[in-house]
């Protein structure tokens, strides 16, 4: 499975990478960041459930985290893709804030690091209800 | 901060468009997901505070917050991601505009009472579990919350039925089943049917009628003009006609079918039920440039049958564009303009000798000259003292047709503009 997203991963790299633009659309912000987040927290969230010395209590922070993630960062990026890609489109005019490229990249960057306050905090209280 | 921007933007965005909400499926599905993003971030944020979450921790308030965001964010943007692309990918619009609609109220409060209900239903039973008097024990707690469940139930039952119009509905568009008349420009050319020359007419409420005999090797785009014009005609209003004409009758019972149009049907001039049955839809024909077109128009007063069989009778207004000397050895250009548009609708035969289309004398006013002669009165032979003046409907009938000489864009969203792409 992962392998197989790693090609289309790559292709879509390639063809990023190879872009005619120079300014990326919003979209594809989004797209090239979720690109690289899902694999990442995909293969964390494995690895920290097959890790051997992995307790029940880590096992659901970890749960937790690659749910949060999962929702926070791979469908919220795609989803906000095709929203910034439809609205503008079918609306047939640019995305109005001259500022909406950095706050729409900063989005995207910052994204993984708010998930959720600091993990001390939501451990006493049952874990996957902290937010 | 980011949910700031995020909603800024698009709401920015559509900022004077919010019409096409009503007229864009797209949009109406990716703004309310856009709205739902925000909704779902603040209550994200809400939980997130340590205080809301020692109420609600361990309740539905967490799914209720997923459900948001997984079902009313992004499950919606995707259904009008959906509703952007598949048109494009099978080449014709979607077939109707009340399963949209149904599909989206089903989602859009179904969703919403999801959510709702486990919002309210956690933020509830979560305070009865931290109130600092515990006399109500855990089944008191479970009762009180029943009510939420069975909301839940019904949201869930909503949007079930909201997927299964939305799934029939891709259904046929996979299927091809009845399709509309609006093909792209990017539609295939390949999908050209034999009987291009099949009759249509088009009927509005039995108000006013426009027979058709449209060359759809002309392509779709002079059927949706038929339709737009006709619509104009009929005055029907501009809010009458949600989602492009876009439907197309299924030829219930003994009706015969053909493309609909809000409060429109273009039909095709079936004599018999199982001719009905095989004929094609005429959208299907594809575009073939060079083709001619013609279009026989005519409005019966306030009558509800069909039009008589093709080739008895048949009425028209000539071949209006395109024709070619080598198909019709009659033919001689002439001058058509607004006047001899008119009196071609008032006196076919004066204009054309063998001309088997009936006079549409009800679409012009006979009345005593007062004063000076009308500017566009015709130049007709009638009795002293009288001028015979089109009405209204004539008028924008000939502006009409007079349009339909040039060859105009194609209006639709622009697919590749190059300043929308490079942003």
């Amino acid at each position: 499975m992962l392998i197989g997203y790693l090609l289309i991963a790559l292709w879509a790299l390639l063809l990023f990478s190879f872009r005619s633009q120079t300014t990326p659309f919003i979209s594809v912000w989004y797209l090239v960041a979720a690109l690289f987040w899902f694999p990442w927290s995909f293969v964390m969230a494995h690895a920290a459930h097959v890790l051997p010395n992995v307790s029940g209590v880590v096992q659901n922070l970890v749960a937790a985290w690659a749910t949060q993630n999962f929702q926070g960062i791979w469908l919220t990026s795609i989803g906000l893709a095709a929203a910034y890609y439809l609205i503008p489109k079918v609306v047939n005019r640019r995305c109005t804030a001259t500022t909406s490229r950095r706050s729409a990249s900063g989005r995207s960057s910052s994204s993984p690091f708010d998930w959720r306050g600091p993990v001390e905090a939501a451990v006493p209280s049952p874990l996957g209800s902290s937010r | 901060m980011q949910i700031v921007t995020v909603t800024v933007n698009l709401v920015l965005t559509m900022g004077g468009n919010y019409h096409m909400v009503y007229h864009s499926p797209t949009i109406r599905f990716t703004f309310f997901g856009a709205i739902a993003f925000t909704v779902a971030s603040v209550i994200g944020l809400l939980a997130s505070l340590r205080s809301v979450d020692s109420i609600v921790h361990f309740t539905q308030f967490q799914n209720g917050q997923s459900q948001l965001l997984i079902y009313s964010f992004f499950s919606m943007v995707m259904f009008g991601a959906i509703y952007y692309i598949l048109p494009r990918l099978v080449g014709c619009e979607w077939l109707s505009s009340s399963m949209i609609s149904l599909h989206f109220w089903g989602s859009a409060y179904g969703g919403g009472l999801l959510a709702l209900s486990m919002l309210l239903g956690g933020l509830i039973t979560g305070a009865a579990f931290a109130a600092p008097d515990t006399e109500i024990d855990f089944t008191n707690v479970m009762e009180m919350s029943s009510f939420f469940i069975i909301a839940r139930i019904a949201g869930w039952l909503m949007v079930g039925l909201a997927h299964l119009i939305f799934g029939m509905h891709f259904l046929l568009m996979l299927l091809r089943i009845g399709q509309p008349v609006a093909s792209r420009r990017s539609s295939h050319p390949s999908g050209r049917r034999k009987n291009t020359n099949e009759p249509f007419y088009l009927s509005a409420g039995g108000d006013c009628r426009i027979v058709c005999d449209l060359d759809l090797r002309a392509g779709a785009r002079s059927a949706v003009s038929v339709g737009w014009h006709a619509a104009a005609v009929c005055g029907r209003r501009r809010q009458d006609r949600r989602y492009l004409p876009d439907r197309e009758s299924r030829g219930r019972g003994s009706r015969p079918r053909g493309l609909h149009f809000r409060g429109l049907r273009l039909l095709p001039l079936a004599t018999s039920a199982r001719r009905a049955k095989r004929q094609r839809p005429p959208a299907r024909l594809g575009r073939a440039p060079d083709s001619g077109a013609r279009l026989h128009v005519r409005f019966p007063a306030a009558s509800r049958q069909l039009p008589h069989r093709a080739g008895s009778g048949q009425c028209g207004l000539g071949q209006w564009r395109n024709e070619r000397a080598d198909e019709n050895p009659q033919y001689k250009p002439a001058k058509r303009d607004a006047a001899w548009q008119l009196l071609h609708l008032y006196a076919p035969t004066t204009i054309i000798s063998d001309s088997k289309m009936p006079a549409y004398r009800y679409l012009f006013d006979k009345r005593k000259i007062s004063g000076q002669r009308s500017v566009d009165a015709l130049n007709v032979p009638i009795e002293e003292g009288y001028e015979i003046v089109p009405k209204p409907e004539a008028k924008s009938l000939v502006g009409y047709l007079l349009s339909l000489d040039k060859s105009h864009a194609l209006k639709e969203v622009k697919t590749a503009t190059p300043e929308v792409a490079a942003k």
